[in-house]
This record gives C-alpha cells, sequence and structure tokens, in this order.
C-alpha cells in the first residue's frame, strides 16, 4: 500500500510492496560527506541518512536520478538499495 | 603483488589441509583364500593343510565358529570356512604369503588377498547433551576462562526479546534502524542468534549451554523488521553504529543470493574495510541457497561475499557442510565454519528455545568465539582477529575451502 508523501516540499517516496526505496550513495574517497549531502540537498533530494564511516548517504525517492546523482562531484557510485533478509 | 602471493600460498595451505584424510587399509598378516564354487569341503581341506603343512580347523556351521575361532586364535591354525568355500591363513606374514602362493597357483583358487581390520564406524563427532549443545562442544568455549569480557559484540538482525531470561537485566544497548518498529524482536531471528553469541546461561538441568561467549557487553542493532527483511541503507546504518559504539566483532546473520559471476558490491567492500580500519571485524552468513543433495552449491551471498566482510558457512553435528550452506563458487568465498544445523537457542517468549539451521545460525557461532580471541589480547582488533580467528580454524573431515574456509572456528 502506498503511504505516499505529506510534505509536498520532498521528493515523492516510490514504494515497492511495502518497501520504500532509497538510493545508496557512495562518496569518493577524498570527498567530504557533508558537502555531497549539501549538493544532493540543493538538487532537491531528500537525504535520509548521511554514514561518514561507511562514506554512504542515503537519499529517499531519487531512483529516477540515478545518472544524473552519480555525476555528481564527490560521489563514486550509486545504486538502488535493495533488501536483505534473516538468513 | 607480494600480498597477492601471499594469498596465494594461504590458499593452497588451506587446500593442502583440507585435503581428505585416506587411512590405508591394516592388514593382519593373515591372507584370505577364496575357492571356487562347487569345490568339495573335503578338498579344500586337504589344499589348505598342505600348502599350509598344518591340520586346518573347519568350521561348518554357525554353532562351531565360536569354539573354531578359539582354536585359532590359540595356535595360529589355518581356518576353513565351508559354508563360503573360504580359507584363512596364518603363521606369520612370510608363512602366509608362501602358502597363498601356493594356493593362489591352483586351478580351485579363485582368489587371494590379505585379510584387514575393520573398525567401527565412528559415529557423529558431536552431539548435544544434558552440559552443552553440539555447536558449544564443537567451537570448544568452555576448554577456557575467557567470556568475552570487556568486548563489545554486536548482533545485526530482527532485534531481541530483552525480558527473556538469557538477557534479563544485563547491560544490553539496544536500537532500533527500522522505522517504525521498536528494538523487539517479534520474528524471532535476532534473539536465536544473540543466545548463540551470548547467552549467560550455563547449562545443567534439562536445558544445555548454547551461549559462545557469556561475558560480552552485548549491542542489539535492529535491522531486519518484524517479517525477517531490512533495507541496505538501514543495515548499513546498522553496521556504522556498531563500528561507532566502537563494537570489536559485528554479527550479520543476514543477506541476499547472488549470481555466479556477480561482483561483490563496492559498498560493502568500503563498508567492510571502514570497520577492520576502526578495529571492528563483521561476520557475515554466508548464505543458504545451495541444495547438496542435488550438487548445486549456490555461491556466498551478498555482502558476505565482499573480501573485506568475513563469511561465515555452515556444518551440522555430522562434521558434514550443511546442505544448504552457499560455497566459493562464485566471486565470493567462504573464510571459516561454525556450526548451523539444528542448533538449539533462545526464542522470544512465551516459547523460549528453539532449533534452527542456517548459516544465520553459525554466523553468531564464530562471532562469540572472535570475541574469545579478542578478550585474549587486545591486540587481536580488526585486520589482526580476523587472522588470529582463521588461523587458529581446525579442517573439517576432508571438506573443500570452498565450503568451509580456513574451517571450523575455534576457541582460545
Amino acid at each position: 500500500m502506498s503511504t505516499g508523501p505529506k510534505n509536498q516540499s520532498k521528493p515523492a517516496v516510490v514504494v515497492s510492496g511495502d518497501k520504500e526505496l532509497s538510493l545508496i550513495v557512495q562518496i569518493a574517497g577524498d570527498a567530504s560527506i557533508k558537502e555531497v549531502a549539501e549538493r544532493l540537498k540543493k538538487a532537491g533530494h531528500f537525504v535520509e541518512r548521511e554514514l561518514p564511516i561507511s562514506g554512504v548517504i542515503g537519499v529517499k525517492g531519487a531512483e529516477a536520478d540515478v545518472e544524473r546523482i552519480s555525476r555528481m562531484p564527490g560521489v563514486k557510485f550509486v545504486k538502488i538499495g535493495g533488501s536483505f533478509y534473516a538468513s | 603483488m607480494a600480498e597477492s602471493e601471499s594469498e596465494s600460498e594461504r590458499a593452497r595451505e588451506i587446500e593442502a589441509a583440507h585435503e581428505p584424510l585416506i587411512i590405508p587399509p591394516q592388514p593382519t598378516g593373515r591372507r584370505i583364500i577364496t575357492f571356487q564354487p562347487g569345490v568339495a569341503r573335503t578338498d579344500i581341506v586337504k589344499m589348505v593343510g598342505k600348502a599350509t603343512a598344518r591340520e586346518p580347523v573347519t568350521v561348518n556351521s554357525a554353532g562351531s565358529m565360536f569354539a573354531a575361532l578359539q582354536q585359532v586364535g590359540a595356535t595360529d591354525a589355518p581356518l576353513v570356512l565351508e559354508r563360503f568355500g573360504l580359507a584363512v591363513v596364518g603363521g606369520g606374514v612370510e608363512s602366509a604369503n608362501n602358502a597363498a602362493s601356493m594356493l593362489a597357483n591352483l586351478d580351485e583358487v579363485a582368489d587371494s588377498r590379505p585379510e584387514f581390520w575393520l573398525f567401527a564406524l565412528a559415529g557423529p563427532p558431536w552431539s548435544d547433551d544434558a552440559q552443552a549443545t553440539w555447536g558449544i562442544h564443537a567451537v570448544d568455549p568452555r576448554g577456557t576462562a575467557l567470556s568475552g569480557a570487556g568486548i563489545k559484540l554486536a548482533i545485526l538482525d530482527t532485534g531481541i526479546d530483552l525480558g527473556h531470561p538469557d538477557f534479563i537485566g544485563r547491560p544490553i544497548v539496544a536500537r532500533s534502524f527500522v522505522p517504525n518498529e521498536t528494538v523487539n524482536d517479534v520474528q524471532g531471528h535476532g534473539t536465536h542468534c544473540a543466545g548463540t553469541a551470548a547467552s549467560a546461561y550455563l547449562g545443567g538441568g534439562n536445558i544445555p549451554r548454547y551461549g559462545v561467549a557469556r561475558g560480552v557487553h552485548l549491542h542489539v542493532g535492529k535491522v531486519l523488521n518484524n517479517s525477517g527483511s531490512g533495507r541496505e541503507l538501514d543495515i548499513i546504518a546498522g553496521i556504522e553504529w556498531a563500528i561507532a559504539e566502537g563494537c570489536e566483532v559485528i554479527s550479520m546473520s543476514l543477506g541476499r543470493a547472488t549470481h555466479p559471476t556477480e561482483a561483490p558490491d563496492p559498498i560493502y567492500e568500503r563498508v567492510g574495510e571502514a570497520a577492520l580500519e576502526a578495529g571492528s571485524l563483521v561476520l557475515c552468513a554466508s548464505g543458504n541457497e545451495s541444495d547438496r543433495r542435488y550438487n548445486y552449491i549456490a555461491p556466498v551471498g551478498s555482502p558476505a561475499n565482499a573480501e573485506a566482510m568475513l563469511a561465515v558457512a555452515a556444518i551440522g553435528a555430522d562434521a558434514g557442510v550443511a546442505t544448504f550452506s552457499c560455497g566459493g563458487v562464485g566471486r565470493g568465498k567462504v573464510d571459516v565454519c561454525a556450526p548451523g544445523v539444528a542448533v538449539f537457542s533462545s526464542r522470544p517468549r512465551p516459547e523460549l528455545y528453539r532449533k534452527l539451521s542456517g548459516t544465520s545460525m553459525a554466523c553468531p557461532h564464530a562471532a562469540g568465539i572472535a570475541a574469545l580471541w579478542a578478550e585474549s589480547d587486545a591486540s587481536l582488533r580488526g585486520r589482526k582477529l580476523w587472522k588470529a580467528l582463521t588461523n587458529a580454524a581446525i579442517p573439517v573431515g576432508g571438506l573443500a575451502a570452498r565450503d568451509v574456509g580456513a574451517g571450523l572456528v575455534q576457541a582460545p
């Protein structure tokens, strides 16, 4: 069931089944996670998590912008986050 | 390059250590002569008597067997088993060989070969008993005074039942990374894994000991929801939290299947590296997608297939690799193995206990053992802890490094 965004100023949250998708953005080794996160916010994206030890930023609802984000300065790799399961 | 050669050398050592142990047949010194079908028993007795220059002891019924064997044992006389057309000649290796050579030249003789010792087949090497589960016996933490005291061990899973007798009153740090869900374990998987790694219960009565490292400072990150699945981003956030908390050992019994040609995810390579650099060792279940009953071995799943994550495969109490356990057939590899079949551990109330199988159950066994190693030497952190754990692992039967890596983890 789609929950839909309540705050229309934020990008829409894409829902697949019951799972909200997020982009996982890996920053380049020499980049500042704060700067890349600011860049993403300025581009209108909703930064869900900043994980400095892992060098990862989570961005909600930006699946359509994977290509554009992957070309941003300070970004090394982008993928659509999937799910893991208890094994 | 040097590192690569060193790794190759280590891989060869591991392979060599896992060469199947083949014990050659042990001859008794006697020989068994098989006569052609239809040769008369009187002729057999005559031929054997002539070849050995001794009067054979004959057995013509089951009832006479015991007395005959006693006589042969006392005198080393040749034995003729009339019903089967067999003779056994002894009197020392040389005499037996000479007699056998003479007999082998006769048309009435079909075969001549050494007699070998036979042995009772060994039973399963480990089993649950009143003191401990088979898994505890296999990884052997009871022979050490170490308990993981002073070591922070994180279980990143479906949460925990903090009211379970194993955990109530303990200083557990718990946090949920799953939106809108508390750390309480509804699914049960996380509580089971936490029990295996860190239950303080020492056994006795009707319940065996099943916790490896009872003294660790348990950290529980709920990264899988109440249905047992979780978003990658939340899981990475959980790893990051455990690293920031200073957890020396992080156990992740989770993942997804991979394709054999699939390269490890660079995200987890970096996360694992960051953990190792921070002094945290991340252990991951290798995955359950194999079906070895049909010779299907699935590749190690993600994130266990990342080089910087220590992949744990599962074995059973029979010292065989678990039928479901993923192996190093793709880009990933198995690093160690641990008990993962019919593992008894804690379960959220009111059930309290249950047996489960999976590489999920193997991973917290290995994580608990890693915590004991970390306690044994304060310099064993990150990569050094990885090496200590794998170097101490022991080969399991003839199991290949593809399936069990360096072998079964062992307590210091």
